[in-house]
Formats: structure tokens, sequence, C-alpha cells
């Protein structure tokens, strides 16, 4: 049935400026969907990437205790293996786990820097570098200098605490702090390198140093303040804290800690995942408003081919036929239109990908408290593209349904009359 | 006003098209509305926060403490002395005022340790100018020569405190010394700021100053008016007769306190345009559809026009009125639909954050009635409508009947 | 049984709460190889009984057989694929889809049937195109064409298919005499050649003499029906 396709696409061209403007506005209503969502995409999945790699991780463990704390920063729940024997043996039984990718222990601690007679509060981060570099890829956040050897009393620091503490790599710094048996304590140590992530939080308050270093200055060896896991993938974490369960499930002190998937209902990532829902029906929302225009211009088409629709069925055309011309001629428009926009749309996401869109002050309010960036950058990808692309297509034929059936419904010998 | 008639009832000749055109309109106009509504009111409780805990209407401070302010230092202090307070007693519209002391101190419950924000302040004048009173969930506000601590309920939650316990404040005076205070909760509060019941402990002015060493000096004065309406009055009246004295004096208000949350609500603000805009541009396409649409199935009327002597330019006016028409079709529905989703935001308002986002705001946001909005919206929505409707009107009335036919049969 | 039979065809049009009858009870018959033109002035129900015999339309009342088969217990897509097998249609506007070629009009009537192949249906257009005298324009648009030109593709996609009945609505209302009188010679011709059945509508007196059979209808009845 090769003749159909050929009549709906030169039908196209009967009426070029009334075709025209019903395409412009299919192609205004993807670029803004590309637009938008390479907007909300870029921005969501580098807060995720930010929740994942410095907060939550894929699953986070945590002692039972600590949930809902972890403000405290306390010492005082620690994780510290499935039988109080040390995360050592307890890192062996996960790495058994087949969705578990990497295991990063991670001590949070509070602590001050005293200078002349200012306080200030910095947040200490025990981590054990080479593992967080295989994962996270944590040596790119560097600005300046290296990061801390193991076992050494050396740290890197968020370029704004540095500013404000009005110190610069390869500076000695004393920091206070209280070790997990409360007594209070002071350290010196040499800032090897300054960190930038673009994350308020992290950038003005945390200094990093070695793991092992952090559980011996704060006595709590062989023990963390968090487990993250990071599985292959984020979409798996069902599986991985499935496996979780199972192991935890069999050992005695499973009902100790608590096994936390980064999206977690109730926490913020899930309040994001929520907004990504509603996003997707703006978008469907505005593809309607441009299919509007194009459900109008067939409408008109529609009238005016009827008598051209009365000989094709006097030429023996089903309405079935008839139908699918129309609703062929629509998704070519559909096609054509959606096209033309995820064009425009990509190379507006293009230039904000790579410039990114600056909120500068505004955000502030909430990146004292949340991990999220100032400057956002757009997602552009050829994902976002064939998404827009079959969003508008998609949606584009299921309105060109109506014009299409009013061409078959008409009655041979009432179209011919016409 | 025969074109007008006529354009009229050209509108009601398919009555569907036009309808679903001015939908399009209607629900840029409802989005922008509602969106506009909520921002203020979002907007509303943000800055009634920051006046009602954070700053009051007005704050008298030394001009070097006032850009250092969040790394809460000791020094660049005010003294409140006899001058002074005879300065301000004059400052028209004046409600009250009250000297207070921020500190940074880490607040200790024996086992665990968390570092907080401590503010000394006078309890009797506080009650005046913030209203912490109202949000006391237990205990009361300490008087000024009591001793006590009213703290925000999430930080006593998170920490086990209950009315009664003492907790411990652990800080470094003014010259950098370790000291601590270790005082008795009276009071606990949970106010719509986040930042209260998250991180601060209220302690007696007297006993902070005495603790921090700091000679009676207030890290700043915050001041409530009469009105929200006098504040420029009184920071002119602040500027000419007290900053004019003691010159590292400067008075802020609150709006310069609330610098963060003004640029958010203008990013937000600058959103809904943006967004409002793309809702119109669609329109506008389907404005200009609909009218080459009408102009097309018109054609020969419009022939028989020009032949019945009609001039281009009425006809031009013809489709522009349509083009009008629709926009004020749309700027109806849309006026009325938005006004019922205001209503409902002002009256039964949304649970936009329900878990605490770092935002200075906790409570149920409520719209607000800004019939600017409304006026602006709908006057941008007529211009849309009558430069839409000008270039395809132009185009029918250049069109030869023969070439509009479009495809010959 | 004749090839098409009309037994007390009645149609009733509803146009609000008015009814019209546009056809009060007619029957008639007409066999292989007639060449029928029926006659009347505007409003008899030319056009209603065309449309009857066309199948483009069923009747309120009575019942169309062609070959025997009564046409009112078709439903929607059996009448359309009745037409494409046994019926061809001129009209008085040509009626051409103006975004096809001469050669793709005539084609599309062929590829509607079933099972056949590429070759077979390039063969036949060109050898109808030849016979209405237009094997050359194969390649133009329709309104590349002249109004006798166009009547002449028309005849030859109403033929191309072979049908059992050619069905012509005012074939020369548009056209001058001298076409007029081209086009006709074609259906003639066309008439011996192939032995199809065609059936006009027509206040043409050119083609009304042609016409080997004439039917008059007024007011939606038969009132002569002559065999010359």
């Amino acid at each position: 049935m090769g003749y159909l396709p050929v009549i709906a696409v030169r039908n196209l061209s009967r009426h070029k400026l009334r075709t025209l403007i019903s395409i412009i506005a299919i192609a205004l209503v993807v670029a803004i969907v590309v637009v938008a969502r390479g907007h909300i995409v870029g921005y969501l999945e580098s807060t995720y990437d930010s929740y994942i790699n410095y907060d939550t991780g894929h699953v986070k463990i945590i002692n039972q205790e600590f949930e809902g704390r972890e403000r405290l920063m306390s010492l005082n729940y620690p994780v510290a293996g499935f039988a109080q024997d040390g995360i050592s043996k307890m890192k062996e039984e996960l790495a058994e786990v087949d969705e578990v990718k990497y295991i990063l222990p991670r001590i949070k601690f509070g602590g001050a820097v005293s200078q002349e007679d200012e306080l200030t509060n910095v947040m200490g981060w025990g981590l054990n570098i080479e593992q967080e570099i295989a994962a996270i890829d944590f040596d790119q956040q560097l600005k300046a200098g290296r990061m801390p050897l193991a076992d050494s009393e050396e740290i890197i620091m968020g370029q704004q605490l540095l500013e404000r503490l009005e110190l610069a790599v390869g500076e000695e710094i004393t920091i206070l702090y209280n070790t997990a048996i409360g007594s209070f304590q002071g350290s010196s140590f040499e800032i090897v390198g300054a960190l930038e992530t673009g994350l308020g939080l992290i950038d003005g308050n945390v200094f990093i140093l070695d793991l092992s270093q952090a559980q011996q200055m704060l006595n709590m060896s062989d023990e963390a303040t968090e487990l993250l896991l990071i599985g292959a993938d984020r979409n798996r974490t069902d599986s991985l804290v499935m496996e979780m369960d199972e192991l935890f499930g069999s050992f005695e002190a499973a009902t100790e800690y608590s096994i936390i998937p980064w999206n977690a209902p109730g926490k913020i990532i899930d309040y994001f995942k929520i907004g990504e829902r509603i996003y997707n029906i703006i978008y469907i929302f505005f593809i309607l408003m441009g299919s509007i225009i194009l459900i109008n211009t067939m409408l008109m088409i529609v009238r005016d081919r009827t008598r051209e629709i009365g000989v094709m069925l006097a030429l023996g055309l089903k309405s079935r036929e008839i139908w699918r011309l129309f609703l062929l001629e629509g998704i070519f428009m559909g096609i054509i239109g959606s096209f033309i926009g995820i064009i425009l749309g990509g190379v507006v996401t293009k230039v904000f990908s790579i410039h990114g869109i600056d909120y500068g002050e505004a955000m502030e309010v909430l990146s004292d408290d949340l991990l999220l960036e100032t400057v956002a950058y757009t997602d552009f990808s050829l994902e976002n593209l064939i998404f827009s692309f079959l969003l508008g297509v998609v949606i584009v034929t299921i309105a060109c349904i109506i014009p299409a059936r009013r061409a078959a419904e008409l009655e041979p010998s009432e179209a011919l009359r016409d | 006003m025969f074109l007008v008639r006529l354009a009229v009832r050209n509108l009601t000749r398919n009555k569907k098209r036009t309808l679903i055109v001015a939908m399009i309109i209607a629900f840029g106009i409802v989005f922008f509305v509602m969106f506009n509504s909520l921002v203020l009111g979002l907007e509303r409780s943000y800055f009634d926060n920051v006046i009602d805990f954070e700053s009051g209407h007005l704050q008298l401070v030394d001009d070097d403490y006032w850009p250092r302010q969040d790394e809460l230092p000791l020094h660049n202090l005010i003294t409140l002395d006899e001058q002074l307070q005879q300065n301000l007693s004059q400052v028209p519209n004046l409600k009250s005022y009250s000297p207070q002391i921020r500190f940074s101190a880490n607040i200790n419950n024996g086992l665990d340790e968390l570092p907080i924000t401590a503010v000394g302040v006078d309890g009797e004048r506080k009650k005046e100018v913030f209203k912490l009173e109202e949000h006391l969930i237990a205990g009361e506000l300490f008087t000024a020569d009591q001793s006590g601590a009213v703290l925000g309920s999430s930080l006593a939650e998170l920490m086990g405190f209950e009315l009664g316990d003492y907790l411990l404040l652990v800080f470094t005076t003014a010259e950098g010394v370790f000291n601590t205070l270790e005082v008795e909760i009276v009071g606990v509060v949970n106010t719509p700021n986040p930042k209260v019941n998250d991180k601060q402990v209220y302690i007696p002015y007297q006993k902070a100053s005495g603790a921090l060493n700091t000679e009676d000096k207030a890290t700043e004065i915050v001041m409530r008016l009469e009105s929200d309406t006098s504040i420029m009055e009184a920071k002119e009246f602040i500027k000419n007769n007290i900053v004019a004295e003691i010159d590292k004096y400067a008075v802020y208000s609150w709006r310069d306190s609330a610098q963060d949350v003004v640029a958010m609500t203008e990013v937000q603000d600058i959103e809904n345009r943006i967004i409002t805009s793309l809702f119109l541009l669609i329109a506008a396409i389907g404005i200009i559809n609909v009218i080459i649409l009408a102009a097309l199935e018109r054609i020969k009327e419009i022939g028989m026009m020009k032949a019945m002597g009609m001039k281009e330019w009425q006809i031009i006016k013809i489709f522009m009125i349509e083009g009008l028409g629709i926009g004020v079709i749309g700027s109806i529905i849309g006026s009325l639909m938005g006004g019922v989703g205001v209503y409902w935001l002002v009256n039964y308002g949304l649970d936009l954050i329900e878990p605490d986002f770092g935002l200075p705001v906790v409570e149920r946001t409520y719209g607000v009635w800004n019939l600017s909005a409304f006026i602006f919206v709908i006057a941008f929505t007529l211009i849309v409508s009558l430069v839409a409707s000008i270039f395809p009107a132009y185009w029918a009335v250049c069109k030869e009947p023969v070439d509009a036919l479009g495809g010959v049969n | 049984m004749g090839l098409l039979k009309l037994e007390e065809v009645e149609k009733i049009y509803r146009q609000g709460e008015i009814e019209v009858s546009a056809l009060g009870g007619v029957s008639l018959e007409v066999e292989q190889g007639e060449f029928t033109s029926v006659a009347g002035p505007s409003g008899s129900g030319k056009t209603t009984l065309l449309n009857m015999v066309g199948c483009l339309d069923q009747p309120t009342n009575g019942e169309v057989y062609l070959e025997g088969e009564g046409i009112s217990k078709l439903d929607k897509d059996q009448l359309a694929l009745l037409r494409r097998e046994n019926l061809g249609f001129i009209f008085q506007g040509y009626n051409l889809i103006p975004v096809l070629t001469v050669y793709e009009n005539i084609e599309l009537a062929l590829k509607l049937l079933a099972d056949r192949n590429n070759k077979d249906i390039k063969e036949q257009v060109m050898k109808i195109l030849t016979a209405v005298g237009l094997g050359e324009m194969a390649d133009r648009k329709p309104n590349e064409l002249s109004g006798g030109q166009k009547q002449r593709v028309a005849i030859a996609r109403a033929l191309v298919k072979e049908p059992k009945i050619v069905l012509a609505d005012e074939p020369t209302a548009n056209l001058d005499s001298k076409t007029s009188i081209d086009v006709l010679e074609v259906m003639v011709e066309m008439n011996q050649k192939l032995e199809t059945t065609f059936i006009f509508s027509t206040h043409d007196p050119l083609v009304m003499e042609s016409a080997k059979r004439i039917i008059k209808l007024k007011d939606g009845e038969i009132i002569a029906d002559e065999r010359s």
C-alpha cells in the first residue's frame, strides 16, 4: 500500500504556509521540551551525583540509632562490623556480594579551627582516598595540590574554607575535635590540596584526611560513622538493597544497622523524583498545546478536501485508508516539526551545557544545607533529543486522530455533494 | 463599529477553533497568576520569618561587623549607652528595640556536641521585637534578671533535651579563651523559621555578655516598628541622627538581611515570566494560524468586500479585531480560572516543602492576591494577540483569490 | 438476471425535522454493455439515482442488485471493495487527485486491486492512456492539463480497471462543445471495444443523442424509458 505515504507527503506541499505554521508550532514546543528537560535533567543528574558521591552512595549503611541524627556528626553510633569485630571483616563479607562494586567507609566528624580569638567550625571527613578515587573520581575535584597520602598528617580543604581561614596550600593548621571517648584534642596537619566541588556545603566547611589517620586520632580503630556502597548502576539499587537485606539478615547484628538506599522515601532525592514526574506531565501539556494548532490546521484541510475524499471513496478506498492518509499527513508534520525542534533545542542545550546558568546568590539560601550546585549545566545528550523527538511525534500522532477521524467518517455521497 | 461587529460574528463562525486557541492563552494566564501568587506568598512568609525571628524591621550595627556577620565574630560590637538609648527613643514609629549578641557555640548534652548559634537577648524586650512568645510549645521566655535558655524544638529533639534539663554551651570569649556555660532549659519554641528551630539557643543578654566578656556590648540592636510601611522614614531618621554622630555605625533594613532570599524570589519571578512568555508565544502562533485559516476560508469573501469598495486597511482591521477578540476571550477565561486558582492558593495553600529543605519557611505556603499580576499578564496577552494578528491579516489582504485556493482541483 | 437491477428504490434525506424524498420507488434494469443516459431537470433525483447505482449510498427502502447481489446488507468497507472492483466514476469537475501525476492517478485505481504486479500495471496504464490519446502526458500534474484532457484522464482512471459499470455525472458539463464531442467519442469507443456499461446523468443533448437508452426522471420518479 505504498501510495498513501506518497499522497500524504505531496499533500504537505499543497499549502506551504499552512503546513509551515503547524510545523513551526510543533518545532517550538519540542524545542521548549528539549531545553526545559535538558535543564531539569542536567540539574537533577548533577544533584543526584552530588548526593550519591558525598552523602548517600547507592546504599548507605549506618548505625540505626544514628539515623535521623546525622547532623550531630556524633562518633557514638559507629559502624563497627557485624559482630562489633571491625569493618575490615565486614568489608570482606560485603565484597562477596555481586551487586557491590565499591565499599567506601567514611568518618564524618565535627571540629573547629582556632585562630587568634576566633573559632571556625569545620567538618572533617576521613576517607579511604584510594578507594574514593576509584569509585567517585574524587581527585577530579582537586583545584590545587594533591590528595593526602595514607597514614599521613596531611589534609585537603574546601577552597572557600581556605579563603575564609586565610590559609593556602602548603601551610600548617591545627584542628580541634572531640574523640569518640569524649576527650578534647588538637592535631596539626599540613594542607596539601584545595578542593572545589561547586557545592557550597563541602567547599565552605569540609577538610579531608586519610581514613586510618582519622580512625587513629578519633579512637575509632576499624570503625566508621557510615559505610557507602556503590553498585554498577544507580538504577539497580533495588537489587543491591535486596542483597544487603539478605546478607544482614544472616547475622545477628542485622537490626543494629540501617540500610538506606539513595532514593529512599522521605529523603530529598525522593522529592526530586516526584518533581521529575510532574515535569514530565508539563512537557506533555506543552506539546499538546502545539498539537492544538496542528489539529486546527488539519480540520481545515479535511474541510478543504472533502470532495477529494469523496473521489477517493468512490475509487474504492476504505474509510480506514482515508483515516490513515490524514494521520500520515499529520505524523509527517509531527516528524518534521519535532526534528527541527530538537535541532533548535539541541543548539540551545549545547550552549548552556558548556556555559551553564549561574543561579549565584539565589541558591545561597539553599546551598548551606543542601548539596546543590549554584551553576546549572543543561544536559546535552542524545537520550534527551530522542526522548523529546519521540514525545513530539507520539503526541502529535495521537492528536491527529481527531481530524483524521473526521475525514474517515465522511459518507461518500455527502462528500461528493460538497 | 460595523467592523467590530463583523469581526465578532466571524469569531463565532468557528467556535471550536476560537475557543481552543483562547484556551492556550487562558492556560498561560492561569499559570502566571498562580505562580506569581505562590512566589509572593512564599516571599511573604520568608520575609515574615526574617522580620519576626532574625532581623526585626531595622538593625543598627557596626559597619565593619555587617559584611562578616555570617562568621559571628565578637569584635566591632556596638554599645548601647545612655546617649544611644535616648536617640533611639526618638525614632518615629518605633515599637521596641533590643540589643542582642549572637555568637557561635557548641551545644553539648554530655554525649554529643553540635555547633549552633547562641543568641544573648533581653527577654523582656525580645518579646516585643521578635515573635518568640507566640511560638512557645513548652515553658516560658526568661525575664531580664533570670537565668535560663530557650531553644528550638527540633534542636531539642535532636539533642534529647526536655524542659528543665541543663544544656552546656562551649564557646570562645572575645579574647579567644574557651569558656562554657551551663543553663537550664526554660522554654522550647517551634517557629515557622527552621533556622530558629534547628540551630538557635537563646540565653539572657547579661549572662551571655558576662560569659563572653564583651562588656555589655551587642552585635546589633534590632528594632521593630509599629508598621512595616514606616521603615524608610525610620531608617532615614536613624541615618541622620545616629549614624551621623557615630560614623562607624550603620543601619540596615530587613530587606538587606534577606538579600539571598530576595535574589531567590527574583529568579523565581524571572522563571515565571519566561514560562508564561513561552505559553503566549505558542498562543501567538495559534492566533497567526487561526487568522491564516480564516483568511483562506474567506478568500472569496475578502474579494467581494474589496469589490464592494472596502479599503484594505479596513479588512486588515477586521482580522486584527478578530485576533484581539481571541486574546480577550482567552483573558476572560484565564482570569476567571486564575482567580479561582489564586483563591484556592490563598485560602487552602499548598504543602510545598514537606521535608526540611533548608528553605527559611516550614509552614504551608499560602498564595497572595496580586491584582497587578492580572493586569500585567492581560495587557501582555492583548498586545501579543494584536501583534500576532497583524502579519497574517496583512498577508490575507494581499492575497489574490486565485493563489489563495491552494492546490487546484 | 441482468447486470444491474433496482427494485422499488426509495431515498429519503432528513434535514433536521423535514424529510425530503429524493427518489420515490424507482425500478430499473440495466444490461451488460448498455450506454444509458439519465436525464431530467436539477432536483429530479439524477445524482441520487447514480449514487445508489454507484454504491456510494444505500437506499432507504427497496434494493439495488449488482449481478444479483443486494447491496443493502453490505457495510461501508464491503461497499468500498465492491466499488473498487466493479465501478468506475467520472465526475463533472474531473476530480483528479491534484498531487498525483496523470500516470499515478490512473495507477491508483489499479493499485487498489489486489494481485497485480507492477509490470502489468504499467502496461495497462500506458495502454489506456494511449487509448484516450494522452500517451505523452503521463508525467504531468492535473493542473497542467486542459479541461478536456483532465476529463480524458478521468475516463482513463474509470476504465483502466475494466469495471462492469462506469457512472458519469454530467461528464461534459464543464467542457465546450468540441471537447465534449471528443470526450464522448472516447466513451463510445470504449463502450464498443470493452463492452463496458455506461450510465450518465446529463442535461447535454449531445450526450443524449449518443445514448442508446434514455431514462427521464422527474421529482424522483421515472417518467420515460426509451431505447433507440
